[in-house]
């Protein structure tokens, strides 16, 4: 696909229909819980856009951003992405390695320079200069503020480049830092998760690509579109909540009966992400679902929070919104109830 | 292998299943399917977006009936499209190359838009039906086979 091709035109000449491309954006809509109605505009928007170039950047990570990104639950759906993107550096995908790599890399940025997209996973190690994590000689946190001087916007992939993550965590011994610490003068969109969803990773590129605009963000730059709900909010184990019903252990008759994992440490609470509507694993199943509470992986610090196993601090059961007026809310009076919802959990969060 | 198949799973289901909310979608439907036949307004419903258990789309799929259409589309796997017994609303089923479900929607509309041509591929088929065209022997009186400017 050469750069002035519209996405449309190079879908075509790839030999997808335009009802397929209608079909694709339906399927989008959905996944970014955007109203159903709004699949044709997507369409309109999505056809006319131009490939941005994308430089990825990975730092002190394990790889899991990039595994998950690669294994979206609907084939056509990651290829259609690579196809929007042109993703002229990415380590771990690129088939040009050493010297040409970096090559690439120098001139894709003074190319598109002022246009691209950087794309980052993992955190950004400050100690001693930077010199605990370096690639071809240079400090990550030099290659960061180099490579974000041209980007048109920062895009964090994962819990380790939005919030530090793993390498942050107590003692930090390579003085890890989130790129919002780093740089401060771009717009930055963290998608955090441990990994993150790759449904979220694909449809937030798209959403940039059809709009052209950073979306709206939460307090933790997080895209509100699938980070606006706690997993308590959408957790279809949210009725034996609200009922007081309790797994006390993982072997317990409350546990057979698929009940509420709360007392077993479940963060879900205070955790931002659409594990329980998106799911993972080609939408089979996720933690809760398969019987274990959530961690927390997507929001700050989660792994200095205190043991995984052990509740909430906070008895939140006195508040028995019902589900089922969330539910009709998500209707009519969706705003409302998310307001209400994110106002609860907010004061959660806040006594712990 | 493990000792796993031996813990029993017993998940206790509501009653009957129904949440209600596929009723209070009725409703929503009521609605908007009034603002079609008054306004010509159309709309559309992410039944996936939405907390409806197995038995509220049962429910749902029962009361809303077949109607005298239906329609399967062949795009980057199958689409089935029908129309209810109430006319104007549609129920549209996205399938992946894999025959999973990626959009699940109910539209308020005379006519899906999935359906419908796009009009790029109307004017592609011009084109190509131009260029089939060349390759038979012309009508008698004609010098060519071109087809009048669409
Ligand atoms: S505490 Fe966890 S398991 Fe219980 S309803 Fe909330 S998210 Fe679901
Ligand atoms: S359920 Fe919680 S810990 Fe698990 S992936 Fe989702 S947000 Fe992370």
């Amino acid at each position: 696909m050469n750069d002035d091709q519209t996405l449309e035109q190079a879908l075509l000449r790839q030999g997808v229909s335009r009802r397929a491309f209608l079909k694709y954006c339906a399927a989008l809509a959905s996944l970014m819980a955007m109203p159903a109605s709004a699949a044709p505009a997507l369409a309109e928007g999505l056809a006319k856009a131009r490939r941005p170039a994308v430089i990825w950047l990975s730092f002190q990570e394990c790889t899991g951003c990039t595994e998950s990104l690669t294994r979206s639950f609907y084939p056509t759906l990651e290829t259609l992405i690579f196809n929007m993107l042109s993703l002229d550096y990415h380590e771990t995908l690129m088939a040009a390695a050493g010297f040409q790599a970096e090559a690439a890399r120098e001139a894709a940025m003074a190319r598109n320079h002022g246009k691209y997209l950087l794309v980052v996973d993992g955190s950004v190690s400050t100690g001693l200069d930077g010199s605990y994590s370096t690639v071809a000689g240079h400090a990550n946190v030099d290659t960061l503020k180099r490579a974000a001087q041209g980007a048109a916007a920062i895009v964090a992939v994962g819990t380790c480049s939005s919030f530090g993550g793993i390498p942050k965590a107590n003692p930090n011994p390579t003085a890890a830092r989130p790129v919002s610490d780093i740089v401060h003068d771009k717009p930055i969109i963290n998608i955090s998760g441990c990994p993150p969803i790759p449904e979220v990773i694909t449809g937030v590129l798209a959403q940039y690509l059809t709009f052209g605009a950073i979306p709206e963000l939460d307090e933790h730059r997080r895209p509100r579109i699938f980070y606006g709900n706690t997993i308590h909010d959408r957790c279809y184990r949210r009725p034996f909540y609200d009922q007081g019903k309790f797994a006390k252990t993982f072997d317990d008759e409350g546990a057979r009966n698929g009940w509420c994992l709360y007392e077993l440490g479940c963060k879900g609470p205070t955790t931002y992400n659409a594990c329980a509507t998106v799911k993972w694993n080609e939408a089979t199943s996720f933690p809760i679902q398969s019987g274990h509470g959530c961690l927390g992986c997507s929001e700050p610090d989660f792994w200095d929070k205190g043991s995984f196993y052990k509740p909430l601090s906070t008895p939140t059961w006195s508040d028995r919104a019902p589900l089922a007026a969330g539910a009709v809310g998500g209707l009519a009076l969706g705003v409302a109830a998310a307001a209400v919802a994110r106002h609860r959990q907010k004061r959660i969060t806040e006594e712990q | 292998m493990s000792g796993l198949a031996d813990i029993g799973v017993r998940i206790v289901a509501a009653q009957d299943g129904l949440s209600g909310n596929g009723h209070a979608l009725i409703h929503e439907l009521d609605k908007r399917l009034e603002r079609l036949a008054e306004q010509g307004a159309t709309d559309a419903i992410d039944l996936r977006g939405l907390p409806l258990s197995a038995a509220d789309l049962q429910m749902l799929e029962d009361f809303l009936g077949v109607g005298e259409i239906e329609a399967r589309i062949d795009a980057l796997g199958l689409t089935r499209v029908y129309e209810t017994a109430y006319a104007g609303i549609w129920r549209v089923t996205y399938y992946s190359e894999d025959g999973k479900v990626v959009a699940d929607v109910l539209e308020v509309t005379r006519q899906p838009g999935i359906i419908t041509t796009p009009p790029g591929d109307v004017a592609d088929a011009c084109g190509r039906l131009r260029e089939a065209l060349g390759d038979l022997p012309p009508l008698p009186g004609r010098s060519t086979n071109n087809c009048e400017a669409s």
